[in-house]
């Protein structure tokens, strides 16, 4: 009975599935695991090669890719080292040449053996035998056991408690790629990879400051993988940056395989259908966001890095408006915005006219319109609603077409939707128009904005179907008290609409020339609002006087 | 017709009153049941087609003089 | 505070101006033509330049008492009592206008748009979204209005744009028909729109700078005058005096435009002008409710307010009228005298005086 108070009492811990050392007493193979998360079980490595190897082969049983190489150092017998690595994450060459050859082969030529002893030959290692580029040292099991799971090489020395760490990663990761979900005609092609410091790399490349940080943690009791927080020290704000650092400390959880995991673990208003932190995989938009004051997160393992905060004027930018020239770019930003209302609206507007609002149609369309209703026997909400369903369905299969089916399977779809349903008079030619306008308008915006509006259509044609154009109305209306009152990171979410920024309103529906943009977003870089020199419109030279 | 309008009136409790009953409003819960009352008796009684009397009525009653001269 | 949200100047400014004209744009001018006739837009004239006078009081009440709302500063001018006896009668002042708006609201979308529908359930519909906004809070209602009021001024623009070839000047003679007594009669109504502005004393404190009400109340005064003296010489000019027999006379040119037989009658607009600007200032007076009662109460919160408040607001806007003669009757001739000698301007200048005499308050930022 206290047994079982005794379990409610204690503070949860999380089942990551890894038993407790001391807990496995009906464990057959006896062997103690560590629990990579649990403080308390730090060891120590001791002096004794043996004991340490004998400590590391219980750790990794049953790992059969962990290899442990043991030779001498300078070739006396006295002198064991033991190299411990996974078979796949290292460069083979790198640990062959310059760790095992210069260990055991090139120190013996370089310096004079007798002043070798087992008592300094840690010391002549770490300073003078290896010849690699990264080295670090540790006596701590757990950093030892996190080090060779991340793809370092370990070297154990006879004689001392002091391990030391090589940097030897290299494994096989996809190539830098295009972007296949935010593509652009013009700017930078690549896109970020699955491998975290190829990635904070290609950020460096953009950004050449000191000022830009990249603080690393583990989340993932299970997985342990690795986040890194980046943002510009001086532009972006603190508490900005505290706010987000506290938040991803606070997350515990045994898994984090995407950073969609950590999106949802952290964001303002966890059930809001509108998304508050953007996603991106493009370097050249991470880099642009910091350098407005935002915080990025890249979890390794993913290209998709994560961007706070987001606010929704956002969905109509791509990088591409700032790379061509600013008329031609706000015309389409203009054609954007149009096309998401029409993304969301023309369904509802198509039903609220033809049921309620017949007399606001031109005569001879509403002429056009009543034959073709004649003709089909649903009511209209019902057949609109069919109508997008089928394309929902279409859509979400696209993406998970295998490649060869494709073309035969779009054919058909195309064909049923709309020849055979308009000819078997099941639909009406103008609910095929409208149908086909809706979702050609909901691509013109990146995948990760449109979803929202993508959805929230369906409610909006029911309010149209039973209140007629005030339904519709009263639904935006809704829509946009919501989005109002919605805030990503302590910035009002409809900024710099909702509280109308007017300086920041020229980068909404325009986007004036790189002239004229002498601020950052006011609500985001308030640390360091001057981006720019005033006066930089290019003008003729002046006259100079002689 | 009633019946939506009870129907109402509960959704409406069932909106309000878990949360202030959680947080201990006491005073809010009691104004809000005042006025929740009020509502829900010239609600049902308007429906049942009982004649309430109209407040605008009595006020050009109070400015009949004024109301004379401003519709000349 | 009841109310942590602040609102800047500009906020505060947008809030007025849809205070006033969201749910008089489309039938202001017939009442004003109806005494002044084609001299309707001397009447509005008029009435901005009397309005003044109530902008002044509001503000300078405000700036007495920079961190108080009008029902709480009724209790400091007046006493405990008398005090709560007065924020009591402007709270029923308030519910009376809010309903009769709803109603007003309601009327007109079954009567112009859709007329099966049954009027309760878009009052209710409408005052069920006002009550979603409210719920929000102070800062989303002024930045929903921030984002809505420019685009239904820029439509009521394009909608006289539009209607320009069927104005003709000629309807505007003679001029200076009227006699003074009825350009002032017809002034009366107007006046009392524009006396609405009464109602911002009770947002006065969330304004982050409160020195600033006097700008804000003045500059509102004057725009929305400017505004509506144009939505009455668009009127006049495009269907001369005739218009004091036509209920809803924006509503009309609309339906005149005709651009080569393409664009007509855009209706919509209109409609759509009217669900939100109209939803907005119901959304204001019910904010305003709601916080009062709260404060009367001396509550913690005014959230759980909000829907027996809208139960209430609903209830009586089937009661105040009983069709649509009666609405104008009240909202035309009983009205005007009603609110003007009390509520908007009798009530705050005898509080003025009262404050200004016994030197209370202090001086705002």
């Amino acid at each position: 009975m206290a047994a079982l108070l005794s379990k409610f009492r204690r503070p949860r811990r999380l089942n990551t599935l890894v038993p407790k050392p001391g807990k496995s007493n009906g464990d057959q193979n006896n062997q103690s695991q560590i629990d990579p998360g649990h403080a308390s079980q730090s060891r120590n490595l001791s002096s004794n090669i043996e004991d340490n190897l004998r400590s590391l082969k219980g750790i990794f049983h049953q790992c059969s890719d962990i290899i442990f190489r043991e030779f001498l150092f300078a070739q006396r017998e006295q002198i064991k080292l033991a190299l411990i690595y996974i078979d796949g994450l290292i460069d083979k060459s790198q640990v062959s040449d310059q760790i095992i050859r210069a260990l055991s082969l090139e120190v013996p030529v370089a310096t004079d053996e007798t002043t070798i002893t087992k008592k300094n030959a840690w010391h002549y290692i770490k300073m003078r035998g290896l010849c690699v580029h990264q080295l670090q040292e540790s006596q701590r099991l757990p950093d030892i056991v996190s080090a060779v799971l991340s793809g370092n090489c370990v070297l154990l020395v006879d004689g001392h408690p002091n391990a030391l760490i090589v940097d030897s990663r290299s494994w096989a990761a996809r190539s830098i790629e295009e972007s296949k979900t935010e593509t652009v005609i013009r700017g930078p092609r690549e896109s970020f990879v699955e491998t975290l410091r190829t990635n904070t790399s290609m950020l460096r490349r953009k950004i050449k400051n000191p000022n830009l940080k990249i603080e690393v943690l583990k989340l993932g009791e299970v997985t342990q993988t690795d986040i890194a927080i980046l943002y510009i020290n001086g532009i972006a704000n603190e508490g900005l940056v505290q706010e987000a650092k506290k938040r991803l400390s606070d997350i515990k959880i045994d898994a984090v395989l995407d950073s969609g995991y950590i999106q949802e673990l952290i964001r303002d208003n966890p059930n809001s259908m509108f998304p508050t932190i953007s996603h991106t995989d493009r370097p050249d938009r991470v880099a642009a966001h910091l350098l407005e004051g935002r915080v990025a997160i890249m979890v390794d393992g993913t290209p998709m890095v994560l961007v706070a905060p987001y606010l929704f004027i956002e969905a109509i930018q791509t990088p591409e408006d700032y790379y061509e020239p600013a008329i031609f770019m706000s015309g389409v930003r203009v054609l954007r915005i149009i096309s998401l209302v029409i993304a969301l609206t023309l369904p509802s507007l198509y039903i609220a006219i033809t049921s309620f609002h017949q007399e606001m149609l031109p005569t001879p369309l509403l002429l056009s319109l009543a034959a073709q209703r004649e003709a089909v026997p649903l009511p209209v909400f019902v057949e609109a609603f069919i109508m997008e369903f089928a394309f929902e369905i279409i859509r979400e299969a696209g993406i998970r077409l295998p490649r060869e089916v494709g073309q035969a399977v779009s054919i058909v779809a195309a064909l049923i939707i709309g020849q055979a349903a308009v000819q078997a008079g099941l639909v009406a030619g103008a609910t095929i128009i409208v149908v086909a306008l809706t979702a050609m308008a909901s691509f013109t915006v990146y995948y990760s904005g449109s979803i929202t509006f993508r959805l929230l259509r369906f409610p909006l044609m029911f309010l149209a179907a039973s209140f007629g154009l005030f339904g519709m109305i009263g639904g935006i209306i809704a829509m946009v008290v919501y989005m109002t009152s919605l805030r990503s990171f302590g910035v009002p979410y409809l900024a710099p609409l909702g509280p109308t920024i007017i300086g920041d309103l020229k980068d909404s529906a325009v986007r004036v020339p790189w002239w004229a943009m002498h601020k950052r977003p006011h609500l985001i870089g308030q640390n360091n609002p001057q981006r720019e020199a005033t006066g930089m419109q290019p003008k003729p030279p002046q006259q100079k006087n002689n | 017709m009633v019946f939506p309008i009870i129907m109402a009136f509960l959704v409406i409790i069932l909106l309000e009153v878990p949360g202030l009953v959680s947080k201990k409003m006491w005073r809010e819960l009691t104004a809000f049941a005042a006025l929740l009352i009020i509502g829900m008796a010239l609600s049902i009684t308007h429906t049942l087609g009982v004649m309430i009397p109209n407040p605008n009525k009595y006020i050009e009653i109070l400015f009949k003089p004024l109301v004379e001269w401003l519709s000349k | 505070m009841l109310e942590e949200g602040r609102i800047s100047g500009g906020q505060a400014l947008m809030l007025n101006i849809t205070m006033i004209i969201a749910t008089t744009l489309i039938s202001a001018p017939t009442i004003v033509a109806n005494h002044a006739r084609q001299d309707a837009w001397l009447a509005m004239l008029l009435a901005t330049l009397l309005a003044l006078p109530i902008a002044w009081i509001t503000a300078k009440l405000g700036t007495l008492f920079p961190t108080k709302t009008l029902v709480e500063y009724t209790e400091d001018i007046l006493g405990k009592w008398p005090g709560k006896l007065l924020s009591l009668l402007y709270l029923l002042w308030f519910i009376n206008i809010c309903s009769v708006m709803i109603r007003e609201y309601g009327n007109f979308i079954v009567d112009a748009f859709m007329m099966e529908t049954p009027l309760m359930i878009v009052n209710i519909l409408g005052t069920a979204l006002a009550a979603y906004t409210v719920k929000k809070g102070l800062e989303v209602l002024a930045r929903v209005n921030q984002i809505f009021l420019p685009l239904i001024i820029v439509s009521i623009l394009l909608v006289f744009l539009l209607a320009l070839p069927e104005m003709k000047l000629e309807r505007f003679l003679p001029v200076f028909e009227a006699h003074w007594v009825d350009i002032f009669r017809g002034a009366m109504a107007p006046l009392t729109w524009m006396g609405e502005i009464s109602t911002f004393a009770m947002l006065i404190p969330f304004l982050v700078q409160p020195g600033q009400a006097r700008h804000t109340t003045v500059i509102t005064i004057l725009l929305v005058g400017l505004f509506f003296t144009l939505l009455v010489v668009a009127s006049v000019a495009t269907f001369g005096p005739i218009i004091d027999n036509m209920i809803y006379p924006v509503l009309s040119t609309t339906r005149v435009v005709n651009i080569a037989q393409f664009i007509e009658r855009p209706e919509p607009l209109i409609m759509a002008i009217w669900i939100t600007g109209g939803l907005l200032k119901i959304s204001i007076f019910y904010y305003v409710i709601v916080l009062g009662c709260a404060q009367w109460l001396t509550l913690k919160d005014y959230r759980p307010l909000v829907l027996p408040v809208g139960v209430i607001l609903v209830a009586l806007s089937s009661i105040v009228a009983r069709n649509i003669l009666e609405l104008v009757h009240f909202i035309a001739y009983v009205w005007p005298p009603y609110a003007l000698l009390t509520f908007e301007f009798g009530i705050p200048l005898t509080l003025l005086v009262i404050a200004l005499v016994r030197k209370q308050g202090g001086n705002g930022p």
